[in-house]
């Protein structure tokens, strides 16, 4: 009867989660009491809308093969917001649809950044599990190098590597997640740090469990909280550093939906009064950077756990 | 420990992490390709490639190379330019370091006193009025990108005859700063002009200097605004804002300091962004457009500098740190 011993087991996982559950209601209930992290999440939800519904809001062409390029609207140069294109259009060389490019680079910075966010919270958890636990010369090599990483602001040391790797969208979310993965690397490590000498991990050692299942099942998920926190809050940060190498003309090619380079590629126009393909994509960078800002700020604030009873 | 051994022991990690950086941009160099190509063009005759090779040591095992490529960087070669007719790159980053220098400087000396000011009025109003005005300007300041800002300042500054975005200057090259040099010079319309060519990039830069620096003073102010010592100033009598500003800034002050690195970082990497807004000739100017025209070796000469700035920056930080609160040193 495998339908019953399902039924059995997950009122088994309830019961034994029920504490967590009520937590998880309670952080929740907790954020929606504050008017700014409720702003953030509605942000967040909107973008996150906007990159599903897409293809609805702004429909590639039926010949396009890759939506990510903007279809060209030639006009003679640049023309304000009208109603068959919202947001106006940028002009030569590129002669964008801004209202594409806005809608289709919200699709393109949320893979950009969780691309980014995901890949250097792996590298980061596995070398800050590593340095942590083992400690000794391991341990001091890794952390020297993440050194090294912080010696050199985020944007310069990616432009470096997009060289090296060349130019396009992937190369981008490459190379920031080669700058942003030392942070997490760190903060795990210091999480480590504390934990490993906890009386529930000392346990698990005199019992004889591996060390791989150690970290991995009894430090790592005691560790990982604050580390996600900094995720969160990175998502915005990272869509700043990737539109601004897409503004300086070497992250993905012009033409691409990509807030930055859709800026780029009209800002010669400006000046000539085209204001409307700075302003729409540049506020579509604020908003979405506030809101994960702001709710990131506000798990910060509920998650902690010193902080929770305070709330 | 001894004031003296923590500042050799924090001297030996600056060069720890210098070397570091050196190789990781050794490293770039050569995953760019062969690395005698610089040298030759597509006349050169095969057999003297060879000779090219043995001549500039890059026959030898790669750690022999690092070695010799590193000597020469001690010495100034940082290779040369293909984009400015094979200028050298030390010398390229010299010409132009005065701008972005200046834009720093200006940027310190308005962002600190506004930086002071700002936090300390939010932290005795807070989570009232003053604080969230506060937090706003803040939160908009680092989650505004500093290039849209700095187009849409442009936009509207340069419509209303308030900016020069490519100025020319009657004055003589002295220091390399138009502000300074219009004033060597006593030359008063040209003063106005560098301003007018300074004030865009100026703001950007001030505001998100500010939001950071004033949430960190805010932050610490309220720390030591519960600690035992105010406590005992406000039981015998001392009026709250002494408190505040005679007693619980001035340790604050110290975690200031920490900050100076961040901010470096901010200058360097949002002078790549900020002059190329407002065309100023600088170096972060001169790195994006090296950048654009893949020109590597420029911009890894400009990665090299920033790296020496940033790990000077912090150095001096922490030693300034140390001088202030002892405890830091007695910790290690």
């Amino acid at each position: 009867m495998p339908d019953s011993r399902t039924a059995t087991q997950f009122s088994e996982l309830r019961r034994t989660l029920s504490p967590q559950l009520r937590e998880a209601r309670r952080r929740f209930e907790a954020i929606l009491e504050r008017p700014l992290s409720v702003l953030g999440l509605a942000l967040v939800i909107l973008y996150l809308v906007l990159a599903l519904a897409a293809p609805l809001l702004a429909p590639p062409p039926p010949d396009s093969y890759d939506p990510y390029l903007i279809p060209k609207v030639v006009t003679v140069g640049p023309q304000p917001p009208s109603y068959e294109h919202p947001f106006g259009t940028s002009g030569p060389q590129f002669y964008c649809d801004v209202f594409y490019g806005v809608v289709w680079g919200s699709r393109m910075s949320q893979l950009i950044a969780l691309s980014v966010v995901g890949i250097s919270l792996i590298i980061g958890i596995l070398v800050g599990a590593i340095a942590g636990y083992s400690g000794g010369l391991i341990d001091e090599a890794l952390m020297r190098t993440t050194d090294v990483f912080f010696s050199l602001p985020g944007l310069v040391l990616a432009m470096a590597l997009i060289l090296a790797l060349g130019r396009s969208v992937s190369t981008v979310i490459v190379a920031i997640a080669i700058v942003w993965w030392p942070g997490y690397a760190r903060l795990l490590r210091g999480e480590f740090l504390r934990l490993k000498n906890e009386l529930f991990v000392e346990a698990a050692r005199a019992i004889g469990v591996s060390d791989l299942k150690i970290v991995f099942k009894h430090i790592v998920p005691n560790a990982i909280f604050p580390v996600l926190v900094v995720g969160a809050m990175d998502v915005g940060t990272v869509v700043l550093v990737a539109s601004g190498l897409g503004f300086l003309g070497i992250g993905a090619v012009p033409g691409t939906a990509e807030w930055g380079v859709l800026i780029s590629v009209s800002r010669n126009w400006l000046l000539q009064g085209a204001w409307w393909s700075t302003v729409f994509p540049g506020m579509a960078i604020f908003t979405f950077v506030l809101g994960w800002t702001l709710l990131g700020d506000g798990l910060r604030d509920i998650l902690d756990p010193r902080t929770l009873r305070a709330v | 420990m001894k004031f003296s051994s923590f500042v050799i022991r924090r001297s030996a990690f600056a060069i720890g992490v210098l070397i570091g950086v050196s190789l990781l941009v050794f490293v770039i160099t050569r995953s760019l390709g062969d690395p005698v190509t610089p040298y030759i063009t597509h006349t050169t005759p095969k057999s003297a490639v060879e000779l090219i090779r043995a001549k500039y040591h890059l026959d030898e095992p790669i750690y022999v190379q690092y070695a010799y490529w590193l000597w020469g960087l001690l010495q100034g070669d940082l290779g040369l330019s293909p984009t400015y007719g094979y200028a050298p790159i030390a010398e390229l980053l010299l010409t132009y370091l005065p701008v972005t220098a200046e834009l720093g400087i200006y940027t310190i000396v308005i962002s600190v006193p506004v930086a002071l000011w700002l936090g300390t009025v939010s932290a005795r109003n807070k989570d009232k009025t003053p604080d969230h005005l506060s937090r706003v300007f803040s939160i908009a300041g680092w989650s505004m990108p500093q290039f849209v800002m700095g187009l849409l300042l442009m936009y509207v500054m340069y419509s209303a005859h308030l900016l020069e975005v490519s100025p020319t200057f009657n004055f003589n090259r002295v220091t390399g700063m138009p502000t300074f040099d219009a004033i060597l010079a006593g030359d008063l319309s040209g003063f106005v002009d560098a301003w007018r060519y300074l004030i865009g990039a100026l703001i950007v830069m001030v505001w998100t200097n500010v939001a950071i620096m004033a949430r960190v003073l805010r932050s610490s102010l309220i720390e030591e605004m519960g600690k035992d010592y105010v406590t005992t100033a406000r039981a015998k009598g001392v009026n709250e804002s002494a408190v505040m500003i005679r007693h619980a800034r001035k340790n604050a002050l110290i975690s200031f300091i920490t900050i100076a690195g961040v901010s470096a970082g901010f200058w360097l990497s949002g002078s790549v962004i900020i002059e190329t807004v407002f065309n100023r000739l600088g170096i972060g100017l001169l790195a994006a457009s090296a950048a654009t025209h893949y020109d590597s070796a420029l911009v890894l000469g400009f990665v090299l500098l920033t790296g020496v700035i940033m790990v000077t920056a912090n150095f001096i930080a922490d030693i300034l740190y140390a001088h202030f609160d002892p405890r830091i040193r007695l910790g290690e």
